[in-house]
């Protein structure tokens, strides 16, 4: 039967009750799976108490996490210098639309009801990721507990968390199985003021204030039902809504803290699944539907109305299947189809404008054994992408080649070398396209090229494991979709302009130690990244370093794990960086250095569990931002308790 | 892990990139020299003032901060000097920043508040003991540039943008900008009673405007940027009406003498070209009057009798620091300075 050669596999380790599990550089060279990336699972993520899946983005390597504010404020991930709109998100094999911008907003996805979280390279013969997500630069994965995934017991929990700035929220979840049918109802209630202190430079004075028209009201329910027919055939269905309605504080502007603008939204979502299994045959067919709406309100704006309204409607269809099978058992093969249909209706908009999608998949897995545990494998994806899409001036058709392959050689069981390359394409966002004044209907696809090598590495003892992985990668951007003022400096123009590339390395150390009761995990990630601006020779910015682009961002872990609790110590690390492309003074950010603390115990009578958590976040009271001049809050707590039975 | 460190070192060899650029030092006394004032970039709070010191040719891009210890704010607009003061309207940050004209040190930074709404000034212009500013939010404000107060508030059209004063009246256009059908009208404003006197209708979205000798205003419509295009337009400021529109693009205006420069930068191409018009026979003396090749956005043009030079602006591509291009008054350069981010404005100093 097929080896799984785990070089980096899930290191479950019990000390007398107490878990670690240091999180996967997943390079399973089988012909089960050729799936590469980084994942971090429940338990951390759940330690955190984190607000939002953006909060724990930064626990990546790779990433650059670009924050908008606090709680309530937008999250965009970057990966390798590609920009937020090249990275899919999806969740439960559900891609979430970005028909409304382009990209995700991390800051809006909860992070109460993960399994785990992941961060893939490449998995060219996985059917567990959805075929789009494949083909994109980066692919956030999320798998909540309502897949039943790890799980097989009825479950009942209610958390109830408080903390700074007037921050409260609670969550309920069900799961409960009979016979061949699994259910589970979750929702989610989140309310936070936002008004926290903060301090920054005006120059050479410290100006002390508070943030302002922050405040966040969202609500989000999660429906989902699966019945497994038999060991082969297995249906799903889930269904998710959610509705918000918060201030957009906006970046402080000098001597004017009046911003007052709002947005209010819903979502809905519903999704069927069907997944089919027999020897060495896999297929897994889904059909999903999404809309939403979402109103910008500037109540302040000084035109005849005396306010701005800006409604978006947005409506996705998707439907796609993959078959994967395994002949040989050096050989495994996939062939994957998505057609996916997006809508947007706005008053903003020139147009209502739509499109479709079609995406497809080839891939291939061969791997060959050695000598002495040896072994070489070639993963290769074949994807095209084909648009259609009717512009006002052209009917917007085009196929896009997008190759990737991966070629790795394992040493033995603790040591892998592997070389990678990946083309992406990410097509302009209908905002870019049609809004008023600023769409451009002549837009090309942003085309990026991404190169890697991976050296992995694992060292055994019994008590002690090194993980240590060095990611060297080069990344090559060309018809960058840019924003720039062109008519004056209020009226914007987008146009593909850009050509950027980037070079750096990953380096992940991640040590675990486990005594006779308990567990201790170091775990160390550092990006160095160099990603410069090669538009055009003659501007002022050829060579220069790209705005928000830091040459080095870290975080090192230590945490700590008995039977009944619980601690970790967190600093995250982001070095200078510019807030535009050109590299003068007057345009650098300061680095800064996040240090977050927590803790848990699990209180336990007979079947019922009670866990109280609680975090210190920014332990030094840092004033940082992310992006220039959108603040973001200083010292803060949340205690969170958890009912579970 | 040994391989982490090895890289780890390497990589700290070759990771410290930054370009230092030294400032010019401050004067005390503001005298043989340019002061700039740079519009910055919206939300970036980095408008700033530059101060080129014509003997030595040094600049500081960072006067305003050291004058003052404080920042200029987001999205400066405009600067005047008025008497022995120096008056800047901050767009964004809402604010009418008064400096001393000789030693550029603060005055007094006033708040341009209507309630908790910021009015968002755009320009200024001064007659008698005031200064008018025009208001984003509809509005004329009168300011006593004596007590620094504002006296009163003139309601106008919407949006209004620039000001020009003629025939002992003030000129204002209305653009309409932020709204989806745009303002086509100017605004005149009797400066005693402090009162809207009337509106003349010149063509979509109006902007740039000046006066010649003979009294005669001359405004541009930007148009709608696309179908409609910009036109210049000339009111007879005796009888307020207007009395000729010009049948070519334009972007914005500047009197030299009893001429015009006129600047017009094509929105598709990108192409700019600064033209000379003759004011007394109403007629384009020459399309290239400077040669704009080598300036890749221009941002303003402005004629100092005081030094007999032209200043043309250019800001680059916006995100970049820009340049203030001097050239004679016959067309010729002469030099260029690189100052801070979209220069715009220029105060001569003997």
């Amino acid at each position: 039967m097929l080896v799984i050669l785990a070089i980096f596999k899930v290191l479950g380790v019990t000390a007398q009750g107490s878990e670690e599990t240091i999180d996967e550089i997943i390079v399973r060279s089988s012909n089960e799976a050729s799936v590469q990336g980084s994942k971090i699972e429940t338990k951390r993520i759940s330690s955190k108490l984190p607000s939002d899946v953006g909060q724990l983005m930064t626990l990546f390597p790779g990433i650059q996490l670009r924050s908008y504010g606090g709680v309530g404020g937008m999250k965009t991930a970057n990966f390798r210098s590609l920009g937020a709109g090249h990275t899919t998100v999806v969740s439960d094999y559900m891609i979430f639309s970005t028909t409304q911008s382009g990209m995700n907003d991390l800051g809006q996805i909860p992070a109460d009801f993960l399994q785990k979280l992941e961060i893939i390279n490449m998995a060219a013969t996985s059917v567990d990721y959805p075929v789009s997500a494949k083909l994109a630069g980066c692919l956030v994965s999320m798998v909540t507990k309502h897949t039943w995934k790890d799980l097989d017991s009825n479950q009942l929990g209610i958390g109830l968390q408080g903390g700074s700035f007037q921050s409260y929220s609670g969550n309920v979840m069900a799961l409960f199985q009979k016979n061949k049918w699994k259910a589970s109802i979750s929702g989610k209630y989140r309310q936070f003021e936002g008004n926290y202190p903060f301090e920054y430079w005006n120059a050479n004075t410290r100006v002390k204030t508070s943030r302002k028209n922050g405040d966040l009201q969202d609500l989000f329910g999660t429906l989902s039902l699966i019945y497994k027919l038999n060991n082969r055939h297995t249906f799903s269905l889930q269904i998710n809504g959610s509705k918000y309605d918060k201030g957009l504080p906006g970046a402080v502007v000098f001597y004017n803290e009046t911003a007052d603008q709002r947005l209010t939204g819903n979502g809905f979502t519903t999704a069927i699944q069907h997944q089919f299994t027999k020897n060495s045959w896999q297929t897994r067919t889904s059909f999903d539907y999404q809309q939403g709406f979402l109103n910008y309100l500037d109540s302040s704006y000084l035109n005849a109305q005396g306010y701005l309204s800006s409604d978006f409607w947005n409506q996705q269809y998707t439907a796609q299947t993959q078959v994967s099978k395994a002949f040989k058992p050096w050989f495994k093969a996939l062939y994957g189809a998505s057609l996916k249909n997006e809508q947007l209706q706005s008053n903003q908009l020139s147009i209502d404008p739509a499109r479709t999608i079609l995406d497809q998949i080839l891939g291939f897995h061969l791997s060959r054994k050695g000598k002495q545990q040896q072994q070489q494998s070639v993963s290769v994806q074949l994807g095209i992408n084909g648009i259609d899409e009717q512009r006002p001036l052209s009917n917007e058709q085009k196929w896009n080649f997008l190759p990737a392959v991966e070629i790795a050689h394992s040493f033995n069981l603790d040591r892998q070398f592997a070389i990678g390359f990946k083309r992406v394409v990410r097509q302009p966002s209908f905002s870019e396209l049609y809004y008023q004044q600023i769409g451009n209907t002549s837009l090309k696809a942003e085309v990026g090229d991404l190169a890697y090598i991976r050296f992995s590495n694992w060292q055994f003892s019994k008590k002690m494991n090194f993980q240590t992985v060095l990611q060297p990668f080069f990344t090559y951007t060309s018809n960058k979709i840019l924003a720039i003022p062109t008519k004056n400096l209020f009226i914007w123009s987008i146009i593909n302009v850009g050509k950027s590339q980037a070079f750096g390395t990953e380096v992940t150390q991640n040590v675990f130690y486990s005594m006779k009761k308990a567990s201790i995990a170091l775990r160390l990630n550092y990006t160095f990244m160099y990603a410069n601006d090669i538009s055009d020779r003659n501007s002022e910015t050829y060579g220069d370093l790209l705005s928000y682009s830091p040459l080095h961002t870290g975080s090192a872990e230590l945490s700590l794990n008995q039977r009944k609790w619980s601690a970790f110590l967190l600093m995250t690390y982001q070095g200078e960086r510019y807030a535009l492309n050109q590299n003068i003074p007057s345009n650098l950010l300061e680095d800064f250095v996040l240090i977050d603390c927590g803790a848990s115990y699990n209180f336990q009578f007979k079947q019922q569990h009670l866990l109280v958590r609680a975090t210190l976040n920014n332990l030094t009271n840092n004033y940082y931002s992310y992006m220039r001049y959108f603040v973001m809050p200083g010292i803060n707590f949340n205690i969170h308790l958890t009912y579970a039975l | 892990m040994r391989y982490s460190i090895i890289l780890l070192g390497l990589l700290a060899l070759i990771a410290c990139k930054k370009k230092k650029t030294e400032d010019g030092p401050l004067p005390d006394e503001l005298k043989n020299g340019l002061l700039v004032l740079n519009e910055g970039l919206f939300q970036h709070n980095n408008s700033s003032l530059s101060w080129v010191n014509l003997a030595d040719e040094s600049i500081n891009n960072t006067f305003f901060e050291q004058k003052t210890n404080r920042g200029l704010g987001d999205t400066g607009n405009d600067m005047g000097r008025y008497g022995g003061k120096i008056y800047i309207v901050v767009n964004v940050s809402s604010t009418v920043e008064v400096l001393h004209a000789t030693t550029g040190k603060s005055i007094q930074q006033i708040s341009m508040f209507n309630g908790s709404t910021a009015k968002q000034p755009r320009s200024i212009a001064f007659h008698g003991n005031k200064a008018f500013i025009t208001c984003f939010d509809g509005y004329v404000d009168v300011l006593d540039t004596t007590t620094l107060n504002i006296v009163t508030r003139i309601p106008i059209g919407s949006n209004p943008d620039q000001l020009t004063v003629a025939n002992n009246k003030i000129y204002v256009t209305n653009s309409g900008g932020l709204n989806a059908v745009m303002d086509s009208t100017v605004s005149v404003i009797d400066p005693s009673s402090l009162t809207e006197l009337s509106k003349i209708t010149v063509g979509l979205n109006p902007g740039s405007i000046a006066s010649d000798s003979n009294g005669d205003v001359y405004v541009i419509s930007r148009g709608n940027y696309s179908s409609i295009p910009s036109r210049m337009h000339r009111i007879d400021s005796q009888t307020d009406s207007k009395v000729q529109s010009f049948n070519f693009n334009a972007s914005s205006i500047s009197p030299m003498g009893n001429q015009l420069l006129i600047s017009y930068t094509a929105t598709g191409s990108g192409t700019s070209e600064i033209a000379l018009f003759d004011a007394t026979t109403e007629s384009i003396v020459t399309n290239q009057f400077i040669n704009t090749s080598s300036i890749l956005t221009p941002f303003g043009v402005s004629y100092s009798s005081t030094s007999n030079l032209i200043y043309v602006f250019d800001a680059n591509n916006y995100t970049t620091t820009g340049y203030i291009n001097l050239f004679q008054a016959n067309g010729q350069f002469i030099k260029r300075y690189q100052l801070g981010l979209n220069p715009s404005k220029v105060l001569i100093y003997d």
